[in-house]
């Protein structure tokens, strides 16, 4: 027993709970940072990648804003007049 | 085996895991590599871009030190070397250092990608495996010649920080990669001449425990005759100025010396002489700055407007 009635290994553990749970906290808090920091360069290169990236184009990064008009079948050409003369008429 | 008391993890721990000194070179190589391209291809990179590569790069390197070190928990326990890393001393258990190493590879991965091209992110992921699967869990306890093989996951840095940049792999890159390739056998065989009784208590077929120590000194020597002129093709190739090219010539001729050095004397065999013991450990320390210096230089090279083309008759 000492001074305030525990026995010196409940001390012990006691001490060597605190320890481990400030280990954690230290470690967590590492962890903390880290994806953080990760979240932070994502988003760092994200918008470098953005910036350089020439949107315009069709090689642009992540979408596309020029669509192509469609191609078009060409008119078929209307007969003209001089055509129909040469023609044979109905009999 | 070396028992440890369980004690609290600190941050510290963890950046032991991740095998800093070995994350140093890693990076610093791979910065070489990002700077010569960009002054080589004339392509350019964000800076802020290239800083976020950098540390993906970083990231990969002690995601693999991590699962390497998850891995080898068991042989780190018996050597005296490393009984005191994280997981063996047990500040760290094991299953959270393969967690750690795994979720490191694939946000490391994931950060190169979205900072310059999917070919860097694919080297990247295949130097981890290189390292943190082939090596550490197919060679190194198998087979003698673990450092030779293994030693591309190494010489990945600098061919990654090319494609970060360009997109490609060209060969001045690949050259890069050779040097880092040849000169990591003589550099590890070094330390482990000094450390062979650990491998052989651990189990670990190094070179010197499996083939012997003469025949140890006898591959340093034939791996620094390569290495030497392999330290040069770069000028042949223009990647390498003036500046590198006299370094390289005076540090790979130092190289060779202190590697004949080692090759003549006992180095490794039980009865060595202390002064033996120091021609190897020379080497082992020389061989770090062998590698720092040359890198320095490109990067001095095409990074500060120091290149001075070597014209070669």
């Amino acid at each position: 027993m000492n001074e305030t009635g525990d026995h010196p290994s409940a001390n012990a553990g006691q001490a060597e709970e605190r320890a481990r749970l400030a280990a954690q906290k230290k470690r967590n808090m590492w962890l903390a940072l880290a994806l953080f920091a990760f979240v932070v360069i994502v988003g760092v290169t994200t918008v470098i990648r953005l910036g350089d990236a020439d949107l315009s184009k069709d090689g642009g990064v992540y979408w596309r804003n020029d669509p192509q008009p469609r191609e078009q079948a060409p008119m078929p050409e209307l007969p003209s007049d001089n055509d129909a003369d040469s023609e044979e008429g109905p009999v | 085996m070396i028992q440890h008391t369980r004690r609290h993890a600190t941050a510290a721990d963890y950046v032991q895991l991740m095998k800093p000194r070995i994350m140093m070179l890693v990076v610093f190589t791979a910065v070489a590599g990002l700077v010569a391209a960009q002054s080589v291809s004339g392509a350019s990179m964000n800076p802020i871009m290239a800083v976020i590569a950098t540390l993906a790069v970083a990231l990969g390197s002690g995601a693999a030190g991590a699962i390497n070190m998850w891995y080898d928990a068991d042989i780190d326990a018996v050597m005296t070397r490393t009984s005191t890393r994280p997981i063996p001393s047990g500040a760290v258990p094991r299953e959270e250092a393969l967690a750690m190493g795994l979720i490191m590879s694939g946000v490391s991965v994931l950060m190169m990608w979205l900072a310059s091209n999917a070919l860097a992110a694919l080297l990247l992921a295949g130097s981890i495996a290189y390292y943190g699967w082939f090596y550490t869990m197919l060679l190194k306890r198998r087979t003698p010649q673990n450092i030779v093989i293994g030693g591309g996951a190494g010489a990945f840095p600098p061919v990654i920080g090319w494609a970060a940049v360009t997109g490609s792999a060209p060969l001045d890159a690949w050259i890069l990669f050779a040097i880092i390739f040849m000169w990591t056998p003589p550099h590890f065989w070094a330390l482990s001449l000094l450390a062979h009784k650990e491998y052989a208590k651990a189990n670990v077929p190094m070179l010197p425990v499996a083939r012997g120590a003469k025949a140890t000194r006898n591959q340093i020597m034939i791996y620094s005759v390569l290495l030497a002129p392999l330290g040069l093709v770069p000028v042949v190739t223009g990647l390498g100025g003036m500046l590198y090219g006299v370094t390289a010539a005076l540090f790979g001729a130092a190289f060779l010396l202190l590697a004949f050095k080692v090759w003549r004397s006992e180095a490794g065999d039980g009865d060595a002489p202390a002064a033996d013991l120091k021609k190897a450990k020379g080497l082992f320390a020389f061989s770090i700055l062998y590698l720092f210096v040359l890198f320095a230089m490109l990067i001095v090279e095409h990074g500060f407007a120091a290149y001075l083309p070597v014209t070669l008759v």
